[in-house]
């Protein structure tokens, strides 16, 4: 495989491969599902953005580990 | 002889331009602040956790830290066990081997520098250890009622 997928800008990961452009779309994407899902049985929105920004930060956590180990220079 | 002794001092001491001891610490270092952010994103996990509790506690009456702690952990005992302990854990030893491998590779420096260049690992450890901390008072206070 070809690394880096990503590199580090600040807190955050920035993709600068394609394999790595369609992990981020793959968060969003699941992200965008999620809080359809959570606002479809929540009671206010409240409710939803607590809950909803418990589940973005484990997409986060979860994007930032494959982006740490993928991010890694050869040699 | 003398020609000898000449030769010797027009040689001089080998020099090298790049130590390769200096490009693998940097590489180390920089890692090491990849590796940060990474464990800021797992710990904050646990804390926006625990401050959804204060704010509950806070404006919801009869409702206590404690409480939320209490029925989270019982509701999902496996998710409690992983983000207030599993992951902390796991961050701790990480850091502190870190500490260990660049503290050594940097040629022992003086603690009170040391301690200053790597403030953000210090204090990753520190939360991490703030998240075991509440969760063994929750859990100790639960088996003792």
């Amino acid at each position: 495989m070809n690394f880096p997928w990503f590199r580090r800008t600040g807190p955050f990961f920035i993709p600068v491969s394609i394999i790595g452009w369609l992990v981020l779309f793959a968060g969003i994407g699941i992200a965008v599902r999620l809080f359809q899902d959570i606002d479809k049985r929540s009671h206010s929105v409240s409710d939803t953005l607590i809950n909803f920004v418990f589940n973005l930060l484990i997409i986060g956590a979860a994007y930032s580990l494959i982006a740490f180990l993928t991010s890694r220079k050869p040699g | 002889m003398p020609d000898f002794k000449d030769m010797l001092d027009e040689m001089g001491k080998p020099e090298l331009p790049d130590l390769r001891h200096k490009e693998l610490l940097e590489k180390m270092i920089v890692r090491g602040k990849d590796k940060s952010i990474l464990n800021v994103w797992w710990l904050a996990i646990g804390f926006y956790m625990v401050a959804a509790w204060v704010m509950k506690s806070a404006y919801v009456p009869g409702m206590t830290l404690r409480h939320s702690m209490e029925d989270y952990s019982g509701r999902h005992p496996y998710l409690a066990v992983l983000f207030f302990l599993v992951i902390p854990i796991t961050i701790t030893i990480s850091c502190l081997f870190t500490l260990r491998r660049i503290f050594r590779d940097a040629g022992r420096p003086a603690w009170k520098d040391f301690v200053r260049a790597m403030a953000a690992r210090y204090l990753t450890i520190g939360a991490a250890l703030l998240l075991i901390l509440l969760y063994l008072i929750f859990a100790t206070l639960k088996s003792i009622a």
